[in-house]
Parts: C-alpha cells; sequence; structure tokens
C-alpha cells in the first residue's frame, strides 16, 4: 500500500539499461535504453537540474514540468507516451517511446513521392492524436512537422509538451502570445491575442496539412509581420465580417487589403480544400476542431488514408555513425557549412520558394557564416537528406497490425529519440531585423 | 489504465492513515494533523503575499498532502516542503512566480517577520526548494495535474440558478460562494486524500445549504438532486462507505 518512493525509484530503474547518450537539449540528456524484459528500445530524458538560466535559480525547467504534467494524462496511440518517471540521486529521468524519425525529415526527403493517401493518413493520425490532447482540455501550442514523430510501423505521434497547457472553460486570461514556431503560428497570436483556446493547433496543423502538399512551408518568414502579409497575400485580407473582433486585438494596425486569390491547391480535391480552408480560417471561432476534421468528407472520400506501414519512412543514411544522428543534434555552427539561397521570393504568391535542394558551398566569410547560422539549420538537414541513400532500411520489417489505431509495442524498432530543440524561435523573432539575406 | 491507476492510488481509507510515513516514525495522530494544517497555512500566507490565485493554493495543498503519504514529517520539515510545494504549483497551475521571490517570501514567513532582510537566509531557502523539488516531484509519482472541487462549484452556481427552492436573488451564487469558502477551509485537513473533488464540492453545497437555511431537491422524481448535478454519490457524500 504505502510504497516508499526511494524503494519505488529503485524498482523503475532497475527496469531498463541505460546504454549511450544520443542527443542534448536546453534542458535535458537524452540516453539511449532498454527495457530489460521486452528488449524494447526507449529513450530515457535526463532533467538537468540548477542549469538552467537565470543563473540556474529557477529549478526545474517549465517546460519539463509542462511536459511531465501533460504526458501523464496523455495516452494515445498517436500521442508520444511517457512510459515512466523515476528519480534518482536527485536527477529526474522520463522514460519515453524511442522514435527514429520525424515528418520534417521526410516532408525534406526529396526522394520520396507523396500521394494523396500519405497526405490523408498523416493528417488522419495528427487530428486523432490532436483530438484527444483537446479532449482532454490542454493545447499543444507547438505543433509543426519537427514535433511530428513516426515510429518504425508508421504511425505519427505528436511529441515535445514543453509548451503545451491546460485551457478551461473558465476565461483564462493572460495566456502567453509568444508561443507557436512563428512559421505555423495562427493570425490571432502573432496579434498578440491573450487569449485563445484549440484552435492555435488547429492552424498549425493547416499549415502543416499545405506543407504536405507544397513540400515547403506554407509561411515562412523571419518576421511576424512578414509571415502576418503572407497569410493575407494567400487568403486574402480578412474583413470585420469575416473576423469579428480582429480590430480589438491588441497589436492589430491597418491591415495591406488583398483580394481573396485564386486558390493555392490547384491540384488538391474539392474535399482537401474546404478541410484546408476551414483549418486556416482567420476567426478562430470560425476554424474547425479536430473532432469536425475528423468526421470531414475529407476523409471519407477517395483514395482512402494509406495504412500507416506502408507510408513512406525517412531512410537514413548507412554509412557512418554520425549521419545516424539527425543533423540537429549538432552544434550549429557545425551545421553553417552552407549558406543558404534566399529564402523567399519578395512580393511573390505568397508562398515560401522551395527549400532547394540546390545548396551552394558558403563563401568562407565568417560574418556571413554566423549569420546564416539559423537558416542553415534547415539547410543541413536537407544535405543529410541528399547523402542518403536507399538502400538502409536496417531492422524495419514489415510487421504491422491491421486496425491502422493499434499500437504496437515492436521489440526490434530501430528508431531515435529526437531531443528538445535549443530555444531559437524566441531569437528568431527578436532578431529578425538584424538578419538580412546575406547571400543575395 | 495508467491514468486511472495513477489517480486511484491517491485516495485512501480512514485506516490507512494510521500507516502514514510520519506514524511508523512514532508521530501521533493529533501531531501529524496539526503539522500538515501548518503546512498548508504556511502555504496560504505564502501564496497571499505572491497574489496568487485560490488554484494554485488548493495544488500547492495537495501536494503537501499527497507528499507525506509518502514521506515521513520527522525528516520533511512542513515549511520546507510547503514552500516547495507553492513553487511547484506556480509552475503547474502556469502562474509562474521566480524562485527568488517565493525564497524570499518564504524566509519572512517562516520567521514571522515581515521586515527580514537577510540574504543568506534568503539564500538558504532558495537552497532548501531547489533540493527539494525532485523529492517532491518523485514522491508525487509525477502526477502533477490536480482537479479542484473550484470547477464543480462554479457549476452548482450555473445549475441551481433556476432552482425554485432558492427564493432569494442571487441565491445560488451566494451558496456557491460559501460552499468555496468552505472547501477553502477543507484545504487545511487530509480531506482530498479522503474524498474525489466531486464528492467534496457537493458536500460543500449542502453545508452551505444548511447554513442559509436552504433546502436543496433531493427526490429524485422531482428533478435532479443536489448530488446528482456534479455525479457524486450520497452515500460518499454523507461518508457511509470508503
Amino acid at each position: 500500500m504505502f510504497i516508499e518512493p526511494d524503494e519505488r525509484d529503485h524498482q523503475i530503474r532497475r527496469k531498463y539499461n541505460k546504454t549511450k547518450k544520443i542527443g542534448e537539449g536546453t534542458y535535458a540528456d537524452v540516453f539511449e535504453g532498454t527495457e530489460i524484459a521486452t528488449g524494447r528500445k526507449v529513450a530515457i530524458k535526463k532533467i538537468k537540474l540548477g542549469k538552467s538560466q537565470a543563473g540556474g535559480a529557477n529549478g526545474i525547467e517549465l517546460s519539463a514540468v509542462r511536459e511531465i504534467k501533460a504526458l501523464r494524462e496523455l495516452h494515445h496511440p498517436n500521442v508520444i507516451e511517457l512510459l515512466d518517471c523515476y528519480s534518482y540521486r536527485g536527477n529526474l529521468n522520463l522514460v519515453l517511446e524511442y522514435l527514429d524519425s520525424d515528418l520534417e525529415m521526410i516532408i525534406k526527403d526529396k526522394t520520396v513521392i507523396f500521394e494523396s493517401g500519405h497526405v490523408k493518413s498523416w493528417m488522419l493520425m495528427t487530428l486523432r492524436g490532436l483530438d484527444h490532447i483537446h479532449r482532454n482540455w490542454i493545447i499543444h501550442r507547438d505543433m509543426k512537422p519537427n514535433n511530428l514523430l513516426v515510429a518504425p510501423d508508421g504511425q505519427l505521434k505528436i511529441a515535445d509538451f514543453g509548451l503545451a497547457r491546460d485551457y478551461g472553460d473558465g476565461q483564462e486570461k493572460n495566456m502567453s502570445s509568444q508561443v507557436v514556431t512563428l512559421w505555423y503560428r495562427a493570425p490571432e497570436l502573432i496579434l498578440g491575442a491573450q487569449q485563445y483556446g484549440a484552435a492555435v493547433d488547429i492552424w498549425s496543423v493547416g499549415c502543416i496539412f499545405a506543407e504536405l502538399m507544397l513540400r515547403v512551408p506554407l509561411f515562412a518568414d523571419e518576421s511576424e509581420f512578414v509571415v502576418l502579409d503572407k497569410m493575407f497575400q494567400a487568403l486574402g485580407t480578412p474583413s470585420e465580417e469575416d473576423w469579428p473582433g480582429m480590430s480589438l486585438l491588441p497589436k492589430t494596425f491597418k491591415f495591406k487589403k488583398y483580394p481573396k486569390p485564386p486558390h493555392l491547391f490547384q491540384a488538391a480535391t474539392k474535399a482537401a480544400i474546404e478541410l484546408i480552408d476551414k483549418m486556416l480560417a482567420f476567426d478562430p471561432n470560425k476554424r474547425v476542431t479536430a473532432k469536425e476534421a475528423l468526421s470531414h468528407t475529407y476523409f471519407k472520400a477517395k483514395p482512402f488514408p494509406t495504412h500507416p506501414s506502408k507510408l513512406p519512412k525517412y531512410s537514413r543514411p548507412k554509412s557512418d555513425d554520425k549521419h545516424k544522428i539527425p543533423a540537429r543534434y549538432y552544434s550549429s555552427s557545425e551545421d553553417s557549412v552552407t549558406s543558404s539561397p534566399a529564402p523567399t521570393a519578395p512580393g511573390g504568391s505568397g508562398v515560401g520558394l522551395p527549400a532547394s535542394s540546390s545548396v551552394e558551398p558558403s563563401s568562407s566569410s565568417s560574418s556571413q557564416q554566423l549569420s546564416s547560422v539559423r537558416k542553415n539549420k534547415r539547410k543541413a538537414e536537407d544535405l543529410d537528406s541528399l547523402n542518403e541513400d536507399e538502400e538502409d532500411s536496417e531492422g524495419i520489417r514489415d510487421q504491422y497490425q491491421d486496425q491502422v489505431c493499434q499500437e504496437q509495442r515492436g521489440h526490434d524498432n530501430i528508431s531515435k529519440n529526437r531531443k528538445k530543440r535549443p530555444r531559437k524561435r524566441i531569437a528568431r523573432i527578436l532578431n529578425y531585423s538584424s538578419s538580412p539575406n546575406v547571400s543575395e | 489504465m495508467w491514468t486511472e491507476r495513477a489517480i486511484g492510488q491517491w485516495y485512501f481509507k480512514g485506516t490507512d492513515f494510521d500507516l502514514t510515513p510520519s506514524r511508523k516514525d512514532g508521530l501521533s495522530m493529533d501531531e501529524e494533523r496539526t503539522r500538515r494544517a501548518k503546512g498548508v497555512k504556511f502555504i496560504q500566507d505564502v501564496c497571499f503575499d505572491l497574489k496568487l490565485p485560490q488554484i494554485t493554493i488548493a495544488t500547492a495543498a495537495t501536494f503537501l498532502h499527497r507528499f507525506y503519504m509518502r514521506r515521513s514529517l520527522l525528516k520533511f520539515h512542513h515549511y520546507d516542503i510547503a514552500g516547495t510545494c507553492v513553487f511547484e504549483a506556480c509552475k503547474t497551475e502556469e502562474t509562474s512566480r521566480k524562485m527568488d521571490d517565493v525564497a524570499r517570501i518564504c524566509a519572512k514567513k517562516a520567521q514571522k517577520n515581515s521586515a527580514l532582510e537577510d540574504p543568506a537566509e534568503f539564500a538558504k531557502w532558495r537552497h532548501t526548494i531547489n533540493k527539494n523539488e525532485p523529492f517532491l516531484l518523485g514522491a508525487l509519482e509525477f502526477d502533477l495535474h490536480i482537479e479542484h472541487p473550484y470547477r464543480m462549484l462554479l457549476k452548482y452556481a450555473r445549475e441551481l440558478k433556476n432552482d425554485k427552492n432558492i427564493l432569494e436573488k442571487d441565491g445560488a451564487k451566494k451558496l456557491a460562494q460559501s460552499a468555496w469558502a468552505i472547501v477553502n477551509d477543507s484545504l487545511r485537513t487530509p480531506l482530498c486524500l479522503r474524498h474525489r473533488p466531486n464528492v467534496i464540492a457537493s458536500a460543500a453545497i449542502y453545508i452551505a445549504a444548511k447554513l442559509s437555511n436552504v433546502r436543496l431537491n433531493d427526490d429524485p422524481s422531482q428533478g435532479q438532486t443536489w448530488w446528482s448535478i456534479v455525479n457524486a454519490d450520497i452515500l460518499q457524500v454523507a461518508g457511509k462507505y470508503k
């Protein structure tokens, strides 16, 4: 009945075997491990204590607390599973599912061709996971392809709950609007709304949906207002009827009026266009909920969603060990060996140019290298996907169950967990004015 | 399911309170109750000075009660844990306060000296909170999401609005307000370890109604009874079992 906490920690710790360190984040070191009883691979996140910013004076990082709080509540095949927590010698350890790739890697892998069934399947899994999160009154606040991890059996899992928080039926005030990676940030957040809800996640999913079709981020830029401008260009500036209350938001201003252009996704089916329009509705109250989206005709129409086991996977290059770890595990200076081509077409269609595969070698000026570090983070991953050869699919076998929602506890999963990225998103906002397109 | 097991483990029978770690260490039942209450009083004082909302206070108090079902009061002083609980509740309820502020107020309250300006004492409290934080999380088994009776009381305020038994204007609201105060007072006792939040909420509404001579509907044939509004079991509300 009363298990001693020390005894409990000891029992849990003995269940797992920690093997090697695979990454390091702002608040945690990530280790690879195995569950001894089953041989299943796990990722063990060891939370650093007293090493946070502000001189280590704030105890356990807030995002770690948020992640623990959210993941203890959530159990769904499309949400990353927190298997166990234990403390050992004053350190906290979280045992998580071990997943080796994310949707961003797959999107950037130009050798993979997406069929509409693939896109549909990924969207279905994302929305199922998100619906579960929202049902538990949690908003994720950082939905992006990079945080949608893919298991070896093809199941997509929402991860990274470092920004997640509860939202109640009560009118919660003073929520921070500086959340969600800028490219996926909902317009109400950009305009500084402090009261918002689950709709912010749906906007992000809409952006991801578009990105799956276009293979480039939909609203990619370094500055909040350029992103907003791109939204208006792509979707037409909303009028007061389209979005009542828009003019009351804190950071609102007189917008440039764009007419509603012909639709971005000419090639998509009518149902897909309708769904994406509902997800990218400017008025958060008019945006679909995850639950409504799941019953949309898009998911019932042909072609049907591809079975997760048949989805394209990110194939890692076999050649050397270093490449087994995604580029973001390394310091950014290592990444910045290439310079980025101009990321967007100024005044263009409102959609960024493809994060092209024509990566050029950098001119050697060090200042250029420094200021392009941020952009090159994504580019470096491009390089990774260029270098790869296709032959590698070691150990990833076809042993899948039929139910889409069936969670598989494979015992020979070759997978890799990813860790927290450094908090670049804030830097990205604050420094946008000081980071010109050096390569131009 | 893991979640259900995790929630269920935090509710105890009356006899379980004879087996707590503090009791095993030889503390009397009365003494344990007193120290728990002192800990929660400390939480309330500190939170008041930090201008924290009632939800954060309730979460911190629940953390404290749960903590002492896993650890002994003789090994962890109730003020130390109370301070750590406040700091942790600030994080989980998204009402962040700086470690420095929490440590400063804790030091002042612990010394009962609001003019205290002793950097050494503040540093000591920072150290205490830092040291105890992992112990707290471990003892809580990382269950940081706490459901409180307050939300259920809001539901009462809404549902009872049209109750014809309540004659007074704004009667339902006043009833819920006095029930709210009763729930606040209950935080000093380990009630949150005995009953689920809906049971506590409906018991509080019942007491509030008794105090103001309001008769709530207790006949199922006359519509919804007062306990069924929050899906509570009347036998549990009456303390008949569990």
